[in-house]
């Protein structure tokens, strides 16, 4: 008895304690009883949503909201479906963006809070679900734009080879196919269809995709292709790196071989790593996605939809938050605004 | 306590016959005979190694033996197994209790033999355990209800919930392994008690002791083993200290202490108004001269252990001062104590006194290697040096400096622990329970030492729950009772009675 | 239940600290309400199923750290099994589907059992391996490719997500299906460990082995028996997790579990000495982590925090339990000094 006394006392300090610590970036509340709550659910703690936290901060400030930026520390789908289900139950939350990392399978617990609450996804869509839209990079139209860029980076045509994470991932796909048919100069349609034949060779005019490679998210894999590919290929004109952790991969291997002049670097995202090749001169550029404009916006139309005015809600349930390229003209500009972002994150 | 006399007109109860067995490279048992009898306790004794614990645990099922045969009410039997020797009627009651402490005694006494209910679940009847449980602990004039749990039991207690169990198994043969090592005097009578009751109803006590007295107390008779062999027999009449220590050893029994004339020097070890944790009552004041063998006598429990942990600077001193050579010192962990030239030899050896699994040559230097190196590294040759010098100046018997000491007997193991506080030469050494469990001849030579190292000057504490040797040894004999010194006997006043009076607390 | 009012009691207040500092500081009254105690229920219960599982373990002395890839591994496999093919799946029958993870789960608990009663290998050891073992081979089955069912399969889910209207429907608050699959797992582990021989046995051999076998028990049997138990509720969880969440990532589907089945099982009164434990307290245990969970995003602590706060938490329980147990054992041995005074009169 007198045990647990004593326990309740050291845990409602311990408790107490955790409340005041709020400076780890979670809400700023100042005690507003009246005031709006929204929630805001990334898929793990990836330093991408940093910047995601840095949005979501300004839009406290301008919209008079108060958000509860929750990160599934596991990074996995239990995980964030536990904040799902508190997002469900707690009556002060008034509306919810989230960024599922199984769409398809997490329809259900999607439903069930889209039921109760305004539910808005971002940075990745379940477009089967009741959540009200989707603001986020269209990835098809990424890819197009690093298309763009490898026909500016080779103008006569070269060989390219293509390396990314994993192919079963929906966004890889798409960036994947924006390449090829930028390259390949097809017109900008809404509809595309992915081929889903990914290894082996592509022919595309002037440019031939030689092949593309995964390295199932592992980073020292990801240099051994590059590694590899130069071995392979040893006249490669270019690489592709899909996701942010490939462009400082496939510049380490480069570098390596001592064939920075010769192999132009495209890449996507903002690893730190990249920007700073951009400066020096070792990566031709790369396209990154506005995760400061995925937390402010999200805030900002969540606020739309709690408050009844669904006329917010974009044509076909998707808003598109443009992509930006980043080379050597902007990259000092782009850089110091993003390590802005963080830090006002880290407040 | 009356003996009874052996029931030797009764047929034998059970006959070992020639019993051979060897463990690698050992050979344990040779050709040994020993008859039991119902209504009897037939000591079974020997130096370390001499083969009795051997040879009770092919009684009890533990161990096959090589050749011979045990039979039971005259039929041969082979006891393979624990279970086997539980069928036949005999239990065995080890040093070490084999009892699981997180349950109550009624679950203890029927482990492994639970009453089930009826139906198909098989679930205990505990009712009917703890009911037949108290029926045993009644016959045993034990207090405590069967639901008590054993961790709630002192050692004695649980010593009479072992025999509980093998009353419960009709045992007719009880061995028993040093059952009174642990106990307090008090506990160690109630025992004895029992023992006499279960003779009376025709039980046969098979007992393992070191220590004699407790045998020519009560032992109807007494197989006496040697090497492995049949050293001798003793009757009820013949039972005396002198015949078990010559059959155990060949040899005299008064040339076992030899003090000599020794100059008692300057006080070495002052101890004034010391408190010591949980005595806060009982301010201590005494004090070690040079080439002085102080005996500190009482029972267990009476604080000397922790006396001794607080001298070495395990445990903190709640107060007072302690000064070594005249020089008021504080220790407050051991490393202070052997900064003082204080060492202590510690009551459990496998525990605190040695780290079983390491070489004899390790653990010798374990409390000096600081002493040993030069910047920083560990001299090798040092070390070897040191640890070759003890082992010829205490004759411990290894093969090798490297050997690992859990190979080596009691004894041997007892001399490395000496051996490692030696070599630092102290001022002022403290033992506790020199000689626990050790065999004749290396407590003689512990005790040789002893004289020798007073004769260098050291001064000895020596704490022992074992009369004769506090009476042999000691020029000044110190009682403690509950916490407090009871009194400081020196010269003529030394008499068993004088100690076992200030010891109990009789005034 | 008097061993286990204390823990009992943690819980509650923990409880109701929670609602109160959330209730004062920002008027949130949603954590006592039904809603979120039917969330609270339901993964006390899917934890609750793991935690009696290693408890067995504990029981006996020993540790089982598979459990966690135990649960990715069954989780991972029940979907790759049922799920069509287009789906990456194999299209078995839901029935067969279940024995054959069923008898994935009995070996599994067989092969530690043998490993550590026969070969002697250390527990540790033993289920160490197998945390990376099963893990490595949920991946590799699954190509790391996601798993789940989609929305369909509500038959085998219901098994998760079904639930009981109780109260009025105002209250909002249901018993959760999981929560009486635990009732259910939780009594016969009570009547097997309190009231059966076997788990006498088992209470016995994890205090003092030898003891037990010298007792004439078969030791070893009753080992393996316990890391059968817990494989096998293990291999249920996942199953039971794997319905729930329906969204099962090959790579981290139940990494740690093991660590919070076991903070559970400890908090809940097993001592890692072996030889204690209750059923009742092991719930309890699963209870209190779970509520320190989801007190913490319900008061808006940063999810930063989170382990940070819930090792405090079990560090100064442990702590206090330490603190009290020894206490209570001085009090003991005085009241022992005193009886053995009045008998020796």
């Amino acid at each position: 008895m007198k045990r647990a006394l004593l326990l309740c006392a050291v845990l409602s300090l311990t408790l107490s304690f955790g409340c005041d610590g709020k400076k780890g970036g979670s809400s700023s509340g100042d005690g507003n009883k009246d005031q709006l709550t929204v929630a805001f659910i990334t898929n793990g703690p990836a330093d991408f949503w940093k910047y995601a936290n840095a949005g979501c901060r300004k839009a406290e400030k301008d919209f008079g909201i108060k958000v509860e930026y929750m990160i599934p520390s596991g990074g996995d789908s239990a995980d964030q479906q536990r904040l799902l289900e508190v997002c469900l139950n707690k009556s002060s939350i008034k509306g919810v963006a989230v960024s599922p990392l199984d769409p398809d399978n997490q329809q259900d617990i999607l439903n069930e809070v889209a039921a109760k609450k305004p539910v808005l996804c971002h940075d990745s869509d379940a477009p089967n679900s009741d959540r009200a839209f989707y603001l986020g990079t269209n990835n098809y139209m990424a890819g197009r734009e690093a298309g763009k860029l490898v026909r500016e980076a080779l103008p006569d045509g070269g060989t390219i080879m293509v390396f990314v994470g994993k192919l079963d991932v929906l966004n890889a796909q798409e960036r994947r196919q924006g390449v090829i048919d930028e390259l390949a100069g097809k017109p900008v349609e809404k509809k595309f269809t992915i081929d889903k034949n990914f290894s082996g060779e592509v022919k595309l005019g002037k440019w031939t995709i030689l092949d593309t490679r995964t390295d199932q998210a592992s980073e020292t894999d990801a240099k051994r292709n590059a590694v590899d590919a130069l071995t392979k290929y040893p006249d490669l004109n270019c690489m592709v790196g899909l996701w942010g952790y490939n462009p400082p991969a496939c510049l380490a291997a480069v570098k390596d071989a001592g064939k920075t002049d010769q192999v132009k670097i495209i890449g996507f995202d903002e690893y730190d790593a990249t920007l700073q090749a951009i400066v020096d001169g070792e990566i031709y550029a790369t396209v990154i996605q506005q995760p400061f404009e995925f937390g402010y916006q999200s805030v900002k139309y969540l606020k739309a939809l709690i408050e009844g005015d669904k006329s917010v809600i974009p044509a076909g349930g998707v808003l598109d938050i443009p992509h930006t390229v980043v080379n050597k003209d902007n990259v000092q500009k782009v850089w110091d605004n993003l390590k802005k972002q963080k830090a006002s994150a880290d407040e | 306590m009356i003996a009874s006399g052996s029931n030797s007109n009764s047929p034998p109860l059970l006959e070992a016959r020639g019993i051979l067995k060897t463990f690698p490279g050992v050979r344990a048992l040779q050709n040994v005979d020993a008859t039991f009898y119902p209504g009897e306790v037939h000591a079974v004794v020997g130096e370390n190694g001499a083969g009795k614990s051997t040879l009770m645990k092919v009684i009890g099922g533990i161990h096959l033996p090589d050749d011979g045969e045990v039979l039971v009410d005259g039929q041969p039997e082979v006891i393979d197994s624990v279970g086997r020797a539980t069928e036949l009627g005999i239990a065995f009651i080890h040093q070490e209790l084999n009892l699981a402490d997180n349950l109550s005694i009624g679950a203890n006494v029927f482990l492994g033999r639970e009453p089930k209910k009826a139906g198909p679940l098989g679930m205990i009847d505990n009712k009917q355990i703890h009911e037949e449980t108290e029926v045993y602990l009644k016959q045993l004039d034990f207090k405590m209800p069967s639901t008590t749990l054993v961790r709630d039991l002192s050692i004695g207690q649980q010593q009479i919930v072992e025999i509980a169990k093998a009353l419960s198994q009709n045992a007719r043969l009880i061995i028993m392994d040093e059952p009174t090592s642990s106990l307090t005097q008090h506990e160690t009578d109630r025992l004895f008690e029992v023992i006499a009751q279960l003779k009376s109803q025709n039980v046969c006590i098979a007992y393992i002791s070191h220590r004699l007295t407790e045998l020519t107390q009560m032992a109807d008779t007494a197989t006496v083993l040697k090497d492995g062999e049949n050293s001798g027999e003793l009757t009820r009449d013949q039972m005396t200290h002198e015949n078990l220590v010559s059959l155990m050893v060949g040899r005299e029994v008064s040339e076992f202490y030899k003090k000599t004339e020794r100059e008692r020097g300057e006080v070495l070890l002052e101890v004034e108004d010391l408190v010591v944790p949980g005595q806060e009552n009982h301010p201590l004041n005494f004090e070690i001269h040079a080439g002085e063998i102080v005996g500190m006598a009482g029972l267990v429990g009476a604080g000397r252990t922790e006396l001794s942990r607080v001298l070495f600077g395990i445990d903190q001193a709640v107060s007072g001062t302690i000064k070594v050579a005249g020089k008021s010192v504080s220790i407050r962990s051991p490393q202070d104590a052997i900064a003082n030239g204080i060492a202590l030899v510690p009551e459990d050896r496998k525990q605190q006194g040695l780290i079983l699994e390491l070489s004899v040559k390790d653990n010798t230097i374990l409390a000096g290697l600081d002493r040993y190196q030069k910047s920083k590294f560990t001299q090798h040759s040092k070390l070897r040096e040191v640890s070759d010098a003890m082992v010829d100046k205490l004759l411990i018997k290894t093969p090798t400096i490297d050997q690992e000491v859990q190979l080596l007997s009691g004894g041997n193991q007892q001399k490395v622990v000496l051996g490692k506080w030696i070599s630092l030469g102290p001022r002022i050494l403290l033992l506790d329970e020199p000689t626990r469990g050790i065999d004749v001849m290396a407590k003689e030579e512990i005790y040789r030492l002893m004289e020798q190292m007073a004769k260098e000057g050291v001064g000895i504490l020596m704490i022992s729950s074992e009369m004769e040797e506090v009476l042999g040894m000691s020029d000044r004999i110190l009682v403690m009772h509950e916490g407090e010194i009871a009194g400081n006997l020196e010269g003529d006043a030394i008499s068993e009675e004088g100690i076992m009076r200030l010891a109990t607390g009789a005034k | 239940m008097k061993k286990n009012l204390g823990i009992f009691l943690i819980l509650v207040s923990i409880m109701l600290i929670t609602f109160l500092i959330g209730w004062l500081k920002e008027g949130e009254t949603s954590f006592l309400e039904g809603g979120n105690l039917t969330v609270l229920l339901k993964r006390t219960s899917l934890f609750g199923v793991l935690s009696i599982g290693v408890a067995f373990v504990i029981i006996t002395g020993g540790i089982d750290l598979s459990i966690g890839s135990v649960v990715g591994l069954t989780g991972v496999l029940l979907p790759f099994f049922i799920t069509p093919p287009d789906n990456g799946g194999m299209d078995m029958p839901v029935p067969l589907a279940l024995f054959l993870i069923f008898i994935i789960s009995l070996s599994i608990g067989l092969t530690h059992g043998l490993l550590i009663t026969k070969l002697k290998l250390q527990p540790f050891v033993v289920t160490l391996c197998g945390l990376f073992v099963y893990r490595g081979i949920s991946r590799v089955v699954t190509k790391d490719a996601n798993q789940g069912f989609g929305i369909g399969f509500k038959g085998i889910k219901s098994m998760a997500k079904g639930k009981f209207q109780v109260g009025p429907e105002s209250w909002e608050f249901f018993l959760p299906a999981p929560f009486l699959i635990l009732i259910v797992i939780g009594i016969i582990a009570a009547i097997y460990l309190n009231l059966t021989v076997y788990g006498r046995y088992l209470l016995a051999l994890g205090r003092n082995e030898i003891a037990a076998r010298f007792s004439g028990i078969k030791t070893d049997n009753m080992t393996i028996s316990a890391y059968v138990f817990s494989s096998l509720l293990a291999g249920f969880g996942g199953i039971l997790w794997a319905c729930d969440v329906g969204s099962i990532q090959p790579s981290g589907f139940g990494n740690f579990y093991e660590l919070y089945a076991i903070a559970g099982a400890v908090l809940g009164g097993c001592s890692l000495r072996g030889g204690e434990g209750t059923i009742l307290g092991v719930i309890f245990g699963s209870a209190i982590l779970v509520c320190l969970q989801n007190a913490i995003n319900i008061l808006g602590i940063s999810s930063q925090l989170e382990f940070a706060v819930i090792g405090l938490a079990i560090l100064i329980g442990v702590i206090v339990d330490e603190v009290i147990k020894r206490v209570a054992a001085k009090r003991r041995a005085i009241q022992n000094a005193l009886q053995a005074k009045l008998e020796s009169g």
